[in-house]
């Protein structure tokens, strides 16, 4: 589509548009709202069947039960009661969760044998005791009421058969493939590293060699190990030291997204290399990007270029370097200058002017790392850079790829030939294992009608979805928490899955259903794990499941030889300089669509867009102009020849002439949260996968964009509303004083910066106040330069306080429950922003101005400082919410959690937290420093007559945290973490000059761009 | 048509027959206009009457002055008032906030006067206003529904139009034809006499009154129900309209779920897991055993000491004294009950000191306690390995303590022994 | 028109054979006719309905919780207190006309002194109810009160919400203790000429018996000026609390010293702007043109010129102090009411109450009732909004410009504040039914006091 057309068929209008900025832009908005306001008649919107079916009708005033009198209460203790099991006390166990083939190591917290919180696992290298958004809403995935809960047989269409109707069944039907050796069987199956699978995986493939065995995940890693065979002639992972790194380089890559595997770790290790405080140095961080990710957030110098220039940008940095280093024998010829305009930019020379001399004052110190997106040759390339840098072997190692997992052709390619092969009739039975191939294998393919000609075929999911209703055979999956298991890291370590709990609906883990498909056996999980590890004795068997990882099951870092590259073939994948190029995503939130039910997930704002509910293009703000696409905008996306509507937003950071759009929403068959045509439930979001194919990968050159002149109101957690151009100048003459950041130079000249920011009278009090806080002081410090912006904390806060899920329509309205939100704010011009993240909780402030203007004292300080909430107390006047300059608190429009009283949801109310409050309607609510954890501590310490020792009490965001942004302890004691960061000269309170005395003090961001000079 | 006028028609009976079968309240004089009243009102003043009104249908001026009132004490009543809501509302907020119930405010004081003026002010309004009202009706012996001169139609222009005189027969100085005499020189419209109230007795209108019987009535029905319910026992739970967050959506502990088969919150866990802290890998302390066979010596991580052995005669008067007895003889207060009923299946508890348990390794002992025997239950989930080890060391104790050779007694205990 | 015929019914010379009588007869008929005039009828029609609309959104909010109407964070208080701020505001005329005029002995006061009074103390029960209704726990709102209970728990009485209880509490209180008393004498009027003895017995009762002795006289007179002294300071009170909802509070464009006055004059302006678009209709219908006067009406438009001028003092104030205080938040709190999402609503206020007041220096449009009446419902239009502004517009943008959001009313919203004028029309439709509109005893001192001179 070129946009010149676009220009010519719209003229005046929308430059009119790009002229007034927000000022017309805010009044388009304006008048849309207002008039959309009338027609709808405050409820009766999609999501409010969706979600609050409840608020409707429903005479329960405060909620629950429509009877009049006090409910009766059944007690049923156990009759015998095993060992150390005490009521109500919580037990933690190690346990791992695999995502795509990488597993996480976790520590989950089980009450009454029921799991409800999801943590890392200390002792795991993936996690080192952080945990993403995906394992942190894990939880509440297990006791989804939408998940399968019965085998169905299509044939029949009856869903009354049981697994041993299944195991009959399967005997009889695989016997004529074991004689024909699997001939026309076919197993379809999501990537995994489990050892015990690879090892059931590989019994399988010797008894029925002709067994056709694919690995498929949109989030697959082909063209990395592309470019590693490429490279080294065999499949090989990379492995980045980045905490020994003083330069990194991230060539359209996010490696802190959770998305990507080792991202905990990763951003552990990025974010060390940020705390100047004692060492007064720190790395340097280079992001090429085509979408703005938490990376391009963190760097310090960040150049936004389409994906798709990418590969030519590479090739000038391999060039030049190159030139500088002189030539090496060993690593073949490099690359010759790549002639292209837009290299030639100002902005982009000088980015890599810094960024070569940065490299090579940093050889054997620097990392170079690029993405899935990439294609293989810049991987190659990447490999190369690494060498020339002589970083290999310092901070980045190799590991042997395990045979088995993602080597060979190539899931897609694999996947292309099975999907032929099952056209042509040459699969009689499909064993699809977990994934959603009719989702989301890519569109062209037409996975779902090849299926059609499958005669048989089964699908082992955790939610009948689009593909379980295809196949002749749903399976109930086993969550990997009901299920026994064991996973592999990225760097090889081992860790086994313990369940914790019964399966709810008796499921079968994938490794259970493998050990039928071998010998008819139906083997339990447990005997399965540990017949793959049956040299180990029991108790070392029992240790390792009891610290959840096998120490050193790591694999050997190696060095291996690089292959001289050929030249670089830009014209692949580069868009030309006046088309459209699409990039499409896995989701930061829904993943590849499999979390798209899960409402915490699906209700997190977008790290940068901030959007819930829904995905959207993001598009440079500049392009959007040239193309007439306004914010919140309806439009119609063509790419590949197919074409979906969708909501656009103005993204700073985009790179211009470049759109992303996020995969995995648009769910058919996800079930009440994220979409399902069964229950009348209409998707959340736009399906994307309908624009993939196989020829591309995850970047599409030729796209095209046509504004439909439609307007939505997106449901998004900031900038509700389109800030209007006095609303920008204001924001951005506070942001100096809200996010405090400087440059390392500045800093250095400057340490007291971040407390002379604001200049405001001296704070004193007009009165002594009553309490001196003797004994704890609770407070909590946050490192703004550590934050990455990754939600972790947002989710972990929800899944530990009970904070319910309000629906896509009260998000529009601004009644989003999250305790804890993370605040972006965007600086500098539209087309080169900086973003910088804010988590900010309750400030628990000394002199707290909700206090004073509750009526009824239902919120007030508590002698450690705390300010807190009587719920039962509230009446709802919401005047400690006007008062509250931070806007921390959140208040219960209605009963969120009227839905439990369906019997059918019945299952979700286990994944409370019984030590919180679940909060009825017409009360307020807000961060409590997680006081159940510290009163839990305080009750453990008294019992003993022991005092409370440092670092003992973690709050929920903090505990999960990947960078250790938040710390949370006493300030009353000096040698406290807390009270020592409050110390530095960084520190500073929030809005400090309103003399509210918060015990929240944030870190002030030390970013280190290159000086000018030099 | 004028309905005033036509309701000013005398009837004889009225006009009159002064000495009638009632007795007679005092005389009515109607003037028309207020000048012509105060007339009369000085006349009659300095006849020195004491027992008499006038009544207007507003406050004439000067009328004052010439039935000589004397200023009301009404303002001081009014200030009092005032004063006792200021106080009131200096207490309430002092008591409330500072004194029975204080709590920390945005790091304010409990106690600050500026907080309290505003609240204080207008209770201090309040009052004095209430009182003002109500003072006024009570000084003027308001409410009062029924006077004499309702009874005289031409009366009901009172608070139209016309202005009255009425001297009460009960003045000392009442006397009819002088007091007539006097108030025809001031040229009344109409003079006449007003015979007593017929109907003062029923002051109240019926209505009225049946209402306050049927308000009374259902005044008293909420604490009739009130009391039933103090006197009566029900099998329903009490009365409870709005839930709010009295039961909350979330499983406690050992309470019931229909989710599950067994209708239990409380899951088991899945068998073979392990949870942290649960390793026990120490096998001789965590289950008496090595290898599979039983450890016939404490543990090493265990100290033998006085402390260990108080502690285990401390639990084993908790736990296993009820049926083994004190000493260990099987002779526990549930035993000796158990016989006395004669249970059939009642297996006695075991004598401690019988010869097969004192051979018995103590990890036997442990085990035993950690799993039960017989119809001895397991109290693995109720007593800590520790715990169970210092039991098991006391039980030890015992035994030894019985099994001492002569020899190694001291004198005296020989001579106590026989 | 019609309801000119229909006004007929009630016009023609009072009867009576002196100037008392037919003041009384006057006043007294308009309750005593056998059936009001249609124009009666179809207003209490169209209120009454309104009134079961406003019932009917309550019962919604009550069942379903206040998510239904349109406020949300950061903007948690929408029309709900916008109403109350408005309602408590209209309610103000009426009491300050009784009391300060009457302090101030101007005796023009008697002829609309009634219904203003009315009028509070209908304004004053719409107001009352918002609060109580915009909580979270509309069943709960009893906690503000001091009860002693087991709990030991009791109101904060640092908080201005809970000054408001007091002071709306107090206000209504006394309002109606002034109006009633007022009444009393009037009350005995109509007992006095009841012809149906359930009319006796229920005017009866209300006059407690009063016979219009110059003894009660005497302490009545006494008791009333006090009560009108104690309503004065009361009035300025409680504008002056509601004001500190927002003033002690500590968001920009709230956290202001001159709103006590501001408020003040704002609640006089619309208090007597509500005066004037329910005395032109009401002299018209019910035939009161002799005792409300087209002077009476003037002197009114005078003082809302000067209040009106008055309150754009304060919104040129407010601006200044903003600028001067050279406080970031303050200052942009003010220019985004002037030019932010909400500049619509600020310049409504701006028109209606700055601009239209300034035609009443034409003594022509002055004594015009058609202009009258419709610069009352402007003013009564612009003060609402003045309010609107006050609250939503500096919520929805505060320190914190991550939290910055848009305000929109539902349709529950805005029903229930058309409700609530159902609520307050039926009220005052009744009171002009069945009681003495105008105080007929002060006009006769008032009559008498120029005869005598």
């Amino acid at each position: 589509m070129p946009p010149m057309t676009d220009d010519r068929t719209r003229p005046s209008f929308w430059r009119s548009l790009a002229e007034l900025e927000g000022e017309s832009e805010f009044r388009e908005r304006e008048k849309s709202e207002f008039s959309r306001e009338f027609e709808e008649a405050g409820d009766g919107q999609p999501d409010r069947r969706r979600f609050l079916q409840v608020m409707g009708a429903s005479l329960a005033l405060g909620g629950a039960t429509t009877a009049c009198r006090w409910e009766k209460e059944e007690v049923l203790p156990l009759s015998s009661r095993p060992e150390g099991i005490v009521p109500g006390e919580p037990r933690f166990y190690s346990t791992s969760m695999e995502l795509d083939g990488i597993g996480t190591g976790l520590r989950v917290t089980a009450v009454d044998g029921r799991p409800i919180k999801v943590e890392g696992n200390p002792l795991h290298p993936e996690s080192l005791g952080a945990a993403s958004i995906y394992q942190q809403a894990s939880v509440l995935e297990l006791y989804d009421p939408d998940r399968s809960t019965d085998i169905v047989r299509r044939q029949t269409g009856a869903s009354g058969a049981n697994w041993g109707d299944f195991d009959n069944w399967l005997r009889g039907a695989i016997g004529p493939f074991r004689s024909r050796r699997g001939h026309g069987m076919a197993v379809l199956a999501e990537p995994s590293s489990s050892p015990t699978a690879t090892r059931l995986r590989r019994q399988l493939l010797s008894s029925m060699p002709e067994i056709r065995w694919v690995d498929w995940a949109p989030n697959n890693r082909d063209h990395e190990i592309a470019g590693a065979v490429r490279a080294f002639g065999a499949p090989m992972r990379q492995l980045c030291l980045y905490d020994e790194a003083a330069v990194v380089l991230a060539l359209d890559v996010d490696p802190m997204n959770p998305a990507r595997p080792g991202a905990l770790a990763a951003a552990r290790a990025l974010t060390r290399g940020r705390q100047p405080d004692q060492t007064q140095t720190m790395n340097r961080i280079y992001s090429v990007e085509s979408c703005f990710s938490m990376m391009g957030a963190l760097a310090d110098h960040r150049l936004a270029l389409r994906s798709g220039d990418i590969a030519a940008l590479a090739a000038l940095l391999d060039a030049r370097l190159s030139a500088r280093i002189g030539a090496r024998a060993d690593l073949g010829p490099p690359q010759v200058e790549p002639e292209l305009d837009l290299l030639r930019t100002e902005r982009c020379s000088r980015f890599v002017d810094s960024l070569v001399t940065d490299l090579l004052n940093a050889r054997g110190r620097a990392v170079v790392v690029t993405g899935p997106r990439q294609p293989p040759q810049v991987h190659s390339l990447v490999h190369r850079l690494n060498y020339l840098l002589g970083n290999v072997g310092r901070t980045v190692w190799y590991l042997a790829e395990p045979d088995g997992s993602a080597a060979g052709p190539g899931q897609v390619s694999a996947l292309t030939g099975l999907v032929d092969a099952m056209r042509r009739g040459g699969v009689e039975f499909l064993c699809i294992l977990g994934g959603n191939p009719v989702l989301d294998a890519p569109a062209d393919l037409d996975f779902g009608a090849a299926l059609q000609k499958v005669p048989n075929s089964l699908h082992l999911a955790s939610y009948e979805d689009e593909t379980s209703q295809k196949t002749t055979w749903h399976l109930p999956r086993a969550h990997f928490l009901e299920a026994w298991g064991d996973t592999t890291a990225w760097d090889g370590t081992v860790s086994l899955a313990q369940p914790l709990i019964e399966p709810l609906y008796g499921g079968r883990s994938i490794i259970e259903l493998l050990s039928i498909l071998i010998d008819g056996q139906a083997k339990g999980g447990r005997q399965l794990v540990r017949e793959t590890h049956g040299q180990l004795p029991d108790p070392v068997f029992r240790k390792a499941l009891h610290d959840g990882v096998m120490a050193g099951t790591a694999w050997p870092r190696l060095i291996p030889s690089l292959r001289p590259l050929g030249k670089l073939n830009l014209a692949e994948g580069a868009a030309s300089s006046d088309t459209l190029e699409l990039v499409l995503a896995v989701d930061s939130n829904v993943y590849d669509g499999r979390f798209a039910n899960n409402g915490w997930l699906v209700e997190l704002p977008d790290p940068m867009t901030k959007v819930t509910w829904e995905n959207v293009v993001c598009i440079a703000p500049n392009t959007a102009a040239r193309l007439g696409i306004a914010d919140g905008g309806r439009v119609h996306l063509t790419a590949n020849g197919h074409s979906v509507t969708v909501t656009a937003v103005h993204a700073p950071g985009q790179a211009e002439r470049s759109v992303k759009l996020a995969l995995g929403w648009g769910r058919t068959a996800a079930g009440r949260i994220g979409g399902a045509t069964r229950l009348g439930v209409p998707a959340a979001g736009t399906n994307a996968y309908v624009l993939t194919s196989a020829r591309q990968g995850l970047v599409i050159p030729e796209a095209s964009l046509r504004a439909t002149g439609e307007r939505t109101l997106l449901a998004t957690t900031q900038d509700l509303h389109a800030i209007d151009q006095y609303g920008r100048e204001a924001t951005n003459a506070r942001l100096g004083m809200i996010v405090r950041e400087a440059t390392l130079g500045q800093w250095l000249s400057h340490p007291d910066f971040a407390k002379t920011a604001v200049h405001h009278a001296p704070l004193l009090q007009m009165w002594q106040p009553p309490v001196s806080y003797e004994g704890h002081r609770w407070g909590m410090s946050i490192d703004l330069g550590k934050c990455i912006g990754c939600n972790a904390c947002m989710v972990a806060c929800q899944a530990e306080n009970n904070v319910p899920v309000v629906g896509k329509e009260q998000v529009a309205r601004g009644r989003e429950m999250h305790w804890l939100r993370v605040d972006r704010y965007y600086k500098g011009t539209p087309d080169q922003p900086e973003a910088a993240f804010q988590p900010v909780p309750c400030q628990q402030c000394e002199n707290a101005p909700c206090e004073q203007v509750c009526p009824v004292g239902a919120t007030s300080h508590s002698h450690e400082g705390l300010n807190d909430m009587a719920y039962n107390r509230c009446i709802g006047t919401r005047y400690c919410s006007n008062n509250c300059p931070y806007k921390v608190r959140r208040f219960n429009y209605f009963n969120f959690h009227l839905d439990l009283e369906k019997p059918e949801n019945q299952v979700k109310k286990m994944v409370y937290n019984p030590d919180v409050t679940v909060r009825s309607r017409g009360v307020m609510e807000k961060c409590t420093f997680c006081v159940q954890r510290i009163e839990r501590v305080k009750i453990q310490a008294k019992n003993v007559r022991r005092p409370i020792a440092e670092g003992e009490i973690v709050t929920a965001c903090q505990q999960t945290c990947p960078t250790g942004a938040i710390v949370f302890g006493d300030l009353s004691s000096q040698q406290s973490q807390v009270s020592k960061l409050q110390a530095l000269d960084r520190s500073y309170a929030l809005l400090e000059e309103l003399n509210t005395r918060p015990r929240v003090q944030y870190l002030a961001r030390i970013r280190n761009p290159k000086p000018e000079s030099t | 048509m004028s309905d005033a006028d036509a309701r000013t028609e005398p009837t004889s009976s009225e006009a009159n027959s002064p000495s009638g079968k009632a007795p007679v309240y005092g005389i009515l004089a109607e003037y028309e206009t207020p000048a012509g009243l105060l007339r009369a009102a000085r006349a009659v003043r300095g006849a020195g009457l004491k027992r008499w009104d006038t009544y207007t249908p507003y406050p004439v001026h000067g009328i004052d002055l010439a039935m000589g009132i004397r200023p009301t004490r009404l303002p001081f009543i009014v200030l009092g008032a005032g004063a006792l809501g200021c106080l009131t509302a200096v207490w309430l907020q002092w008591y409330t906030n500072a004194h029975d119930f204080p709590w920390i405010v945005s790091g304010k004081p409990f106690w600050s006067i500026p907080a309290t003026i505003p609240i204080t002010f207008e209770l201090t309004v309040l009052f004095a206003a209430g009182a003002a009202l109500f003072s006024m009706l009570i000084l003027n012996g308001l409410p009062r529904f029924s006077h004499p001169l309702d009874f005289n139609r031409r009366f009901a222009r009172s608070t139209s139009d016309r202005f009255f005189l009425a001297v009460q027969a009960s003045d000392p100085k009442f006397d009819t034809d002088a007091l007539r005499e006097l108030l025809n020189e001031t040229e009344p419209l109409s003079l006449q006499d007003i015979s007593e109230d017929r109907v003062s007795s029923a002051a109240l209108p019926p209505l009225l009154v049946y209402g306050l019987v049927v308000a009374a009535v259902a005044a008293l029905v909420p604490l009739a129900l009130a009391a039933k319910a103090r006197a009566s026992t029900s099998r329903e739970t009490r009365l409870h309209i709005i839930p709010d967050m009295d039961f909350q959506p979330k499983m406690k502990a050992d309470r019931e779920n229909v989710f599950f088969d067994d209708d239990r919150v409380t899951r088991l866990p899945p068998p073979g897991t392990v949870a942290m802290g649960d390793l026990h890998a120490d096998d001789e302390f965590y289950r008496g055993r090595h290898g599979d066979a039983y450890v016939t010596a404490f543990p090493k991580r265990l100290r033998i000491d006085d402390d260990l052995l108080h502690r285990g005669q401390q639990r084993f008067g908790i736990y296993c004294a009820p049926c083994h007895g004190l000493a260990g003889d099987g002779d526990g207060m549930v035993a000796k009950r158990a016989e006395a009923l004669a249970e059939g299946t009642w297996v006695p508890p075991a004598n401690l000191h019988q010869d097969y348990i004192r051979a018995e390794p103590v990890g036997k002992l442990f085990d035993t306690i950690t799993h039960g025997i017989r119809n001895m239950p397991a109290y693995g989930h109720q007593i800590p390995e520790r715990d169970r080890w210092a039991i098991v060391a006391y039980v030890r104790a015992l035994q030894l303590s019985r099994a001492v050779p002569i020899q190694e007694l001291t004198d005296d205990q020989r001579k106590a022994l026989e | 028109m019609t309801t000119l015929t229909d006004v007929n019914a009630f016009q023609g010379a009072p009867q009576g054979d002196n100037v008392f009588a037919r003041i009384t007869d006057n006043v007294s008929r308009i309750a005593e006719v056998p059936r009001p005039p249609r124009g009666w009828y179809i207003a209490f029609a169209i209120s009454s309905s309104m009134l079961l609309m406003f019932l009917a959104n309550v019962g919604y909010l009550v069942f379903t919780g206040v998510g239904v109407w349109g406020n949300m964070l950061p903007v948690a208080w929408g029309f709900g207190i916008i109403n109350f701020v408005f309602w408590v505001g209209i309610g103000h005329a009426g009491t300050l006309i009784s009391a300060i005029l009457y302090l101030l002995r101007q005796t023009w006061r008697t002829s609309i002194n009634r219904f203003a009074e009315a009028m509070t103390i209908f304004a004053v029960i719409c107001a009352g109810l918002f609060p109580a209704l915009h909580i979270g726990r509309p069943w709960l709102p009893y906690w503000m009160f001091p009860i002693p209970n087991q709990m030991e728990m009791w109101p904060q009485f640092r908080s201005p919400l809970e000054w408001d209880v007091f002071a709306v509490g107090t206000y209504a209180t006394v309002s109606l203790m002034f109006w009633y008393m007022g009444m009393i004498p009037d009350l005995a009027t109509f007992r006095d000429r009841a012809r149906t003895r359930a009319r006796r017995t229920v005017y009866g009762l209300l006059a407690v018996g009063w016979r219009g002795s110059s003894r009660q006289w005497h302490r009545y007179e006494k008791a009333y000026l006090l009560l009108a002294a104690l309503a004065t300071p009361l009035v300025l009170s409680v504008h002056s609390v509601v004001s500190f909802d927002f003033a002690a509070a500590q968001l920009p464009g709230w956290h202001t010293t001159i709103f006590p006055p501001y408020f003040v004059a704002g609640a006089v302006f619309g208090g007597f702007a509500m005066v004037q678009t329910l005395a032109v209709p009401a002299r018209q219908f019910f035939g009161l043109k002799r005792l409300i006067t087209i002077d009476h009406l003037e002197l009114m438009n005078k003082i809302l010129l000067t209040t009106g001028m008055m309150v754009g003092y304060s919104y040129g104030i407010e601006f200044f102090t903003s600028w001067y205080s050279g406080n970031e938040y303050e200052g942009f709190a003010f220019v985004n009411r002037a030019l932010g999402p909400y500049a619509w609503g600020y310049w409504t206020m701006i028109t209606c109450n700055v601009v239209s007041p300034q035609l009443f220096w034409f003594k022509k449009l002055r004594r015009n009732l058609w202009v009258t009446f419709a610069v009352g419902v402007l003013v009564n239009v612009g003060m609402w909004f003045e309010r609107f502004v006050i609250i939503v517009s500096s919520l929805s943008r505060d320190f914190l410009p991550s939290s910055w959001g848009y305000f929109r009313p539902t349709a529950v919203d805005l029903m229930t504040l058309a409700g609530s004028f159902g609520l307050f029309f039926t009220l005052f439709l009744l009171f002009c039914r069945y009681l003495p509109m105008v105080a007929m005893a002060e006009v006769k001192v008032a009559v008498a006091a120029r005869e005598a001179h």
